[in-house]
């Protein structure tokens, strides 16, 4: 049972968590109190969120840089939108289909026109910044939105965030869609072996094109979220989250292979992530040192998991 | 007994052409409900062609086939699969990262309130595999985890499960060693009975004859005959339909006499193995000499020609050039002994098709032609790319041009003048003639002939047996990973050749 549980990807992340758990605990006076766990809960609700959506794109063998750029065009737009006087639902409503739309060009690009990945969302991800910058001016930041949007941010439901509450059920949604329906097993499918996946009749640009709306939907809903906490735009949000979501879902046991990696997986990634910024501050150590450290791990995980393999294909004759 | 009177599948005057090459030439063949209907051939015969349009892979340029009075709706394996056309591929199309039970069904059709009834998946797929005498891979298991011969059994039961009308296998046995094939052959006699309905291609002569109900052959693209197996029909019947060309009247000369001139061997190689891959092969090859090896599929010619470049690694052996011993065996040091490689395959590895002509002619010599702290000599690089041009008329609109806007004679004749530019005394030349027209085809081959006369010594892997005949001096016949046997110029024939590449001897009491 204990050998099985070790031989699952996510186990690592999972143990990563508990160290950094148990070091801040011991360590640490203020990690159990309640601000503290506010400002987990914020940090990793919607990164989490953005991490489901990369998790499904790395099982299909694919991933979305643009994803940071949709949540800070979320943002500024729903600051704009409030400008307007819209209401609350609106403005949400709004939003979301942006993010679904961004999603969408992002798969039209690449599963459509077969764009390679990294030149399909690099160039979305300018377009997003761009198209944000443009709508942004200075005025938004002392704007708070309305007092029903904060509340998406600061309610909380039996101890928890609103937010926290939202990233569990998509955590819940997640596992059953990749587990339990036919449709979230064909990932797995296009992800392990595109051209058998055609060949056994699966529409490989429709799954790809569905994964990309869907995490430019995700990224909309982080988005919402996380302006929500702040109370008004700002314009560094967003930054650099689509590399700590591909850190966190490979470290939780996704492989830009693809075929491989489960929700849970990513909601570990990102835990062990933010769990790390939380050691660095709470015990103030240099900053810095923290990168090196994301670095090791993502780095370690690789390799660890590349020697297994490959020692499995030894040991099977297969190289 | 397979009803012979109606037709089940009808193929109808099917014709298929890639670029200049007729890769189907009007094949009519018609299948029977219930029969094992072996379709044999040479490389090239147009087997795969014909495959692919039956799965819906490729559209025929004309003709058509109709399943039960049915024809294909739209190209795409879905239509195919449809119409209960089902194929297994000689490259498995597995997923490794699943478990085999998944692998088997891969639609998930148990569910049970809208969920995957995981519990009856496996129960239904260790049903299945105890159904093909499979019980030591567990459904749980991951793909990765059984062997080639569970993989390729698993995939077969994919199809199965489907309920196909017709199943169509591709050298099946090619990864499976003579128990896994016995038992699979047993599992096809077991799957005819049920009234499916199977096209088998395999290069494995022993195999077809016990399982076969009818044989039909293709030649060069064309249709050649269909022979009932029962009984009358020997090997040598079907080795002389696949070959049996008129090559009194064809553009090849036969070769006659050797042009090998003696003195020491300048490549030696002794022993060359690796596990499933590769069993002990050696040649030896002296100067001027055009040193032919014949297989078919899956003999492994493609992984000698590899392992004695240094491309692949092998477990044991060892590659000798002029003598020297050549130890790591890498294609770097190949290149420094003057061996030079052309692959087979020129739009995968042989030419950078997007920079010019000249900067390809320039790769091989980049070093030779580095002048102070490594900077270019461009005008004696592009003398050099002239010169080789002009003497191998090459049609080029001028040395800009790029390779991909090159036709395929065209872009193989560069491709094997760039071999020759570092000057090589040993060429290893794979599939020179592959999928360019017949012009561009004497012409390489007059290359080939000349370039020997002037005392290189040619290695020539191809599978082009006329082509071999007569530009190759000796010619070594490959088998199941083994070289088999040799003949010399002026005993080819085209039957006793085929006889080695598809019994493993040249005897003809078989």
């Amino acid at each position: 049972m204990l050998a099985k549980l070790f031989r699952k990807n996510e186990s690592i992340a999972l143990g990563l968590c508990l160290i950094l758990v148990v070091v801040l605990t011991f360590a640490s006076g203020v990690f159990w109190t309640q601000s503290n766990l506010n400002s987990l809960q914020a940090s990793i609700s919607p990164t989490a969120i953005m991490a489901f959506g990369m998790m499904i794109l790395l099982i299909c063998g694919y991933f979305d840089l643009s994803i940071g750029s949709i949540m800070l065009l979320v943002g500024i737009l729903a600051g704009r939108l409030s400008q307007l006087g819209l209401n609350t639902p609106s403005i949400i409503v709004l939003v979301l289909l942006a993010g679904l739309a961004v999603g969408c060009l992002n798969g039209f690009l690449v599963a459509i026109l077969k764009i390679n990945a990294l030149i399909a969302t690099i160039g979305v991800q300018y377009i997003g910044y761009g198209l944000a910058m443009t709508m942004w001016d200075k005025e938004m930041q002392h704007r708070k939105f309305p007092a029903n949007f904060i509340a998406l941010g600061e309610d909380r439901f039996f101890g928890l965030y609103y937010m926290t509450w939202i990233m569990l059920a998509l955590l819940l949604v997640f596992t059953f869609f990749l587990r339990y329906t036919a449709a979230g097993r064909r990932l797995y499918f296009v992800g392990g072996n595109r051209e058998a996946a055609r060949l056994i009749g699966f529409n490989d640009r429709r799954i790809v094109f569905l994964c990309y709306a869907c995490t430019g939907l995700l990224a909309a809903v982080a988005g919402v979220l996380a302006v929500a906490r702040i109370q008004s735009p700002t314009q560094y949000l967003g930054g650099g989250i689509h590399m700590t979501c591909m850190i966190a879902c490979v470290i939780g046991g996704g492989s830009f292979a693809g075929g491989r990696g489960i929700a849970l997986g990513a909601f570990l990634g990102v835990s062990f992530m933010s769990l790390l910024t939380n050691m660095f501050n709470l015990l103030e150590m240099n900053t810095q040192l923290q990168n090196v450290v994301v670095g090791v791990t993502l780095v370690a995980v690789i390799v660890i998991d590349g020697y297994v393999t490959l020692k499995k294909m030894r040991a099977m004759g297969k190289i | 007994m397979p009803d012979l009177a109606s037709p089940f599948l009808d193929i109808r005057n099917i014709t298929k052409s890639f670029g200049v090459v007729k890769a189907l030439l009007d094949v009519s063949i018609s299948v029977t409900k219930g029969e094992i209907h072996t379709v044999l051939g040479e490389n090239g015969a147009g087997k795969s062609t014909l495959m692919k349009i039956l799965t819906g892979e490729f559209a025929p340029d004309t003709g058509y086939f109709e399943l039960e009075g049915q024809r294909l709706r739209a190209t795409s394996p879905a239509a195919a699969h449809a119409m209960g056309i089902h194929m297994v591929h000689q490259e498995l199309a597995v997923f490794e990262n699943m478990t085999v039970a998944e692998n088997i069904f891969p639609y998930h059709n148990f569910k049970k309130a809208g969920c995957i009834d995981y519990h009856r998946l496996f129960q239904e797929a260790r049903e299945k595999l105890g159904l093909f005498g499979l019980k030591t891979i567990a459904p749980e298991a991951p793909m990765a985890s059984i062997s080639l011969a569970g993989q390729q059994m698993v995939e077969i039961l994919r199809c199965i499960v489907a309920e196909p009308k017709v199943i169509i296998l591709d050298e099946p046995t090619s990864g499976l060693n003579d128990h896994e094939a016995d038992m699979l052959l047993e599992i096809l006699r077991h799957l005819k009975a049920t009234g499916l309905t199977i096209l088998y291609i395999s290069h494995r002569f022993k195999e077809i004859m016990a399982i076969s109900d009818r044989i039909s052959i293709l030649r060069d693209g064309r249709f050649v005959t269909t022979l009932a197996n029962d009984g009358s029909v020997s090997e040598n019947d079907l080795i002389n339909n696949m070959v049996g060309r008129d090559l009194s009247r064809s553009l090849y000369q036969i070769k006659t006499t050797g042009n090998a001139k003696s003195g020491a061997p300048l490549l030696q190689v002794r022993g060359l193995a690796k596990a499933r891959a590769l069993n002990d092969s050696s040649l030896d090859l002296n100067p001027g000499e055009i040193l032919g090896v014949f297989g078919l599929e899956g003999s492994g010619t493609s992984k000698l020609s590899r392992m004695m470049y240094g491309l692949e690694t092998s477990d044991a052996g060892k590659v000798i050039v002029k003598g020297r011993h050549i130890s790591p065996l890498t294609p770097r040091r190949m290149v420094a002994e003057g061996v030079m490689y052309l692959n087979n395959n020129r739009k995968v590895a042989g030419l950078l098709p997007e920079l010019p002509v000249t900067d390809n002619f320039s790769l091989p010599v980049l070093q030779k032609f580095s002048r102070f702290l490594g900077f270019l000599d461009l005008p004696r690089l592009g003398n050099l790319a002239t010169n080789f041009v002009k003497a191998f008329a090459i049609a080029l609109p001028s040395l800009a041009t790029k390779p991909a806007n090159l036709s395929g004679g065209n872009q193989q004749k560069v491709m094997l003048s760039i071999c020759l530019v570092p000057e090589p005394e040993i060429l290893i030349v794979n599939e020179p003639t592959r999928g360019i027209d017949v012009g561009a085809k004497t012409e390489i081959h007059r290359f080939l002939l000349d370039i020997a006369s002037r005392g290189v010594g040619i290695v020539m892997f191809s599978s082009e047996l006329p082509e071999l005949m007569s530009l190759a001096d000796r010619i070594q016949i490959m088998r199941n990973n083994s070289i088999v046997g040799e003949v010399k110029a002026g005993d080819y024939t085209e039957q006793a050749i085929m006889r080695y590449a598809a019994v493993g001897s040249d005897n003809l009491a078989v």
